[in-house]
């Protein structure tokens, strides 16, 4: 990581959403201590409060919530917050389903994960999803 | 005199050619002096070839030598008594064989000297053939019952055994002899007897008994499920004169309902897989991203603890869902115990949640605290309520509210007999009361409902209003088999678009037994 990027890092405000509160907490360790300031919800309706107060350059969603599915989390947090960048988390869906993989290629989401993960992994495609956004 | 003698004598002439008997009359070298007509047809014989013949002339040799017909006459002659024969076959030449019972009788003259003997044959072929067909039948019905699969008993009116088949022998392992004049009840299971012997003696009432399910004691202590059909044996006055028990051995068919329902259980795992996964990567998760922050941090005190508390809870978490799974995936045991209905109902759910959030599915537990136990089978009854949740998410297809409601029937806790169980006499609209058990769970949906046309087919095998490999349609017969089972019932309300409510109703511990047919 150069300076430069590390300078964004150290700025950017991430919105992580999972209804598992541990894994919100894991998450949150993960990226503040790569300097990423980071806000918690655990459900989707949460999640749009969060980004109508703050705007989030990134958002880590996890594709399966209680009350409302990933994808269309995304679409509408989109919708209020155009430039945010989306990493798709999910216990359930692997890389190579096809709902990720055209979410991938749509641009619907940056960077997929998949649980359980390394926290290396976690910190790597934060900061593509961010460079990508930067380029484009 | 002569006159009168003649006319004697045309008229016995007369007699002798009507009778149905064959008459021959033979003299002391044995030739015959006179055939009545009777033996001529049957014999197909005209006069001039047989009177004056010799009797070895005019039967075949064969007949001779096995009647020792020829030394019997002697005999006659000789001991001038009548000669009980017996049973001859003889077939005339172009006719079938006919079997006739002969008999000789001396004939004598005014000096008391026997001059002649009289061979009188009856045709008793048709007797004969008729005392076979009734030997036939008895042995073919004998060997129906002997061969039948099922376990055929005879008793007398007092429920005293006199016939028991082969099946029944095979089933019980006890001969046919050892149960000869023992009452049916006291080859049954000790708690069971009073049942049969009650059931005999309403049947020997002339009451119409159903069908029923009593098991036999057999040897070493075991037992068989049988289910009895029973029925009185009347006389043509309509007199009892005794009793039939019919049974069926049920182990093969407990035996393949066990499989089915496992193989429908394994079914029902398939669809829960995906949500179970998800269930378990979770805590994977955790726990994995919370050990590489302890690794990561080695010096930070507070997050080593905060860490190893929620990998340990994420542990616990993933080990009650394996072992949940485990518990369900496990072949039902026969048994019966004392079951938690409330217990029962938070495991099962334990293992769908996941596959309710998956699918936008939020689940309300409205359970009775002071819920009384229920007898029951531990594994068929989650296989009921298995069943009964995935079915609701299966009608919530985007997503809804399944509300569990666990409660003692309010209308049935109304009427408490003396034993202090609360039951009820519920007079439904076929108009006939019928017992109604007390402990209730509910699964009410939030989903598309169930056309009323619909409603009565829901718990038949193999129907099935999803798509081809969303499941085989068995889910609700297999809980409906499994509810009647534990003589509880199941029932099913739904409005289309409104949704739908399954209520399973299911009888106290100890009570169950006393449903009245």
């Amino acid at each position: 990581m150069g300076w430069e990027a590390r300078q964004m890092a150290e700025k950017a405000s991430v919105l992580v959403v999972d209804d598992e509160p541990d894994l919100c907490w894991a998450l949150e360790n993960i990226l503040s201590s790569a300097g990423y300031r980071v806000t918690r919800a655990t459900t989707g309706q949460q999640a749009m409060e969060r980004s109508r107060e703050t705007f989030f350059a990134l958002a880590l969603i996890d594709a399966k919530l209680p009350d409302v599915d990933g994808t269309e989390l995304v679409l509408q947090l989109k919708a209020v917050n155009p430039g945010m960048v989306v990493i798709m988390i999910s216990g359930y869906f692997y890389k190579e389903d096809r709902v990720i993989e055209e979410g991938l290629l749509n641009g619907t989401y940056a960077g997929f994960i998949a649980k359980p993960f390394d926290l290396s992994e976690v910190r790597r495609v934060a900061e593509q999803a961010l460079n990508v956004f930067r380029e484009t | 005199m002569a006159e009168t003698f003649k006319r004697y004598a045309e008229l016995y002439n007369g007699i002798l050619a009507s009778i149905p008997s064959s008459v021959l009359l033979l003299d002391r070298r044995l030739r015959v002096v006179s055939a009545n007509r009777n033996f001529l047809e049957k014999a197909r014989r005209d006069e001039a070839a047989t009177l004056g013949r010799m009797l070895g002339e005019v039967f075949p040799p064969v007949l001779l030598a096995y009647t020792k017909l020829e030394e019997r006459v002697r005999e006659s002659f000789n001991t001038a008594q009548p000669v009980e024969g017996g049973e001859m076959t003889y077939r005339a030449p172009g006719l079938p064989a006919r079997v006739y019972y002969y008999r000789l009788t001396p004939i004598r003259d005014d000096d008391g000297v026997v001059e002649n003997v009289m061979l009188l044959m009856d045709d008793i072929t048709e007797r004969v053939r008729l005392g076979e067909e009734v030997r036939r039948a008895e042995r073919h019905l004998a060997s129906v019952v002997e061969s039948a699969n099922d376990i055929v008993v005879s008793m007398d009116s007092s429920g005293r055994i006199k016939t028991w088949n082969r099946a029944a022998e095979e089933v019980s392992g006890l001969r046919s002899g050892e149960v000869f004049g023992r009452h049916l009840a006291d080859l049954c299971t000790d708690e069971l007897q009073p049942n049969m012997r009650s059931l005999l003696t309403r049947l020997a009432e002339g009451e119409p008994i159903q069908n029923t399910e009593i098991n036999l004691a057999i040897k070493a202590g075991q037992e068989v499920p049988v289910a009895w059909a029973f029925s009185a044996m009347r006389d043509d006055e309509g007199h009892m004169v005794g009793m039939v028990a019919v049974g069926r051995d049920l182990t093969e068919r407990r035996h393949l309902e066990a499989q089915l329902i496992q193989s429908a259980k394994m079914a029902s795992l398939g669809v829960m897989a995906g949500g179970i996964a998800h269930e378990i990567r979770n805590p994977l998760g955790i726990c994995s991203a919370a050990a590489q922050l302890m690794l990561e941090r080695p010096d930070d005190s507070g997050l080593q603890r905060e860490a190893a508390e929620k990998i340990y809870a994420a542990v616990q978490r993933a080990s009650y869902i394996v072992e949940n799974l485990l518990k369900f995936a496990r072949p039902p045991e026969e048994s019966q115990s004392p079951l938690g209905m409330n217990s029962l109902l938070e495991e099962t759910l334990s293992l769908m949640a996941s596959q309710a959030t998956l699918r936008q599915i939020k689940i309300e537990k409205r359970l009775s605290p002071d819920l009384p136990p229920v007898l029951g089978n531990k594994s068929l009854l989650q296989q009921v309520f298995t069943n009964m949740i995935l079915n609701a998410a299966n009608a919530m297809p985007k997503g809804g509210q399944l509300t569990v409601v666990s409660r003692v029937d309010p209308h049935s806790a109304k009427i408490v007999t003396p034993s202090g169980q609360p039951q009820r006499a519920d007079f439904s609209p076929g108009g006939k009361a019928e017992w109604r058990a007390p402990v209730e769970i509910q699964f009410i949906d939030t989903g598309l409902g169930i056309a009323q046309d619909d409603l009565n087919r829901v718990f038949d095998p193999f129907f099935t209003t999803m798509p081809v490999g969303r499941g085989m349609g068995l889910g609700l017969s297999i809980s409906y088999a499994i509810v009647q089972a534990h003589k509880g019932s199941i029932e099913v309300d739904s409005q289309v678009g409104q949704g739908t409510t399954f209520t399973v109703r299911l009888p106290l511990h100890g009570v169950g037994s006393q449903t009245n047919g």
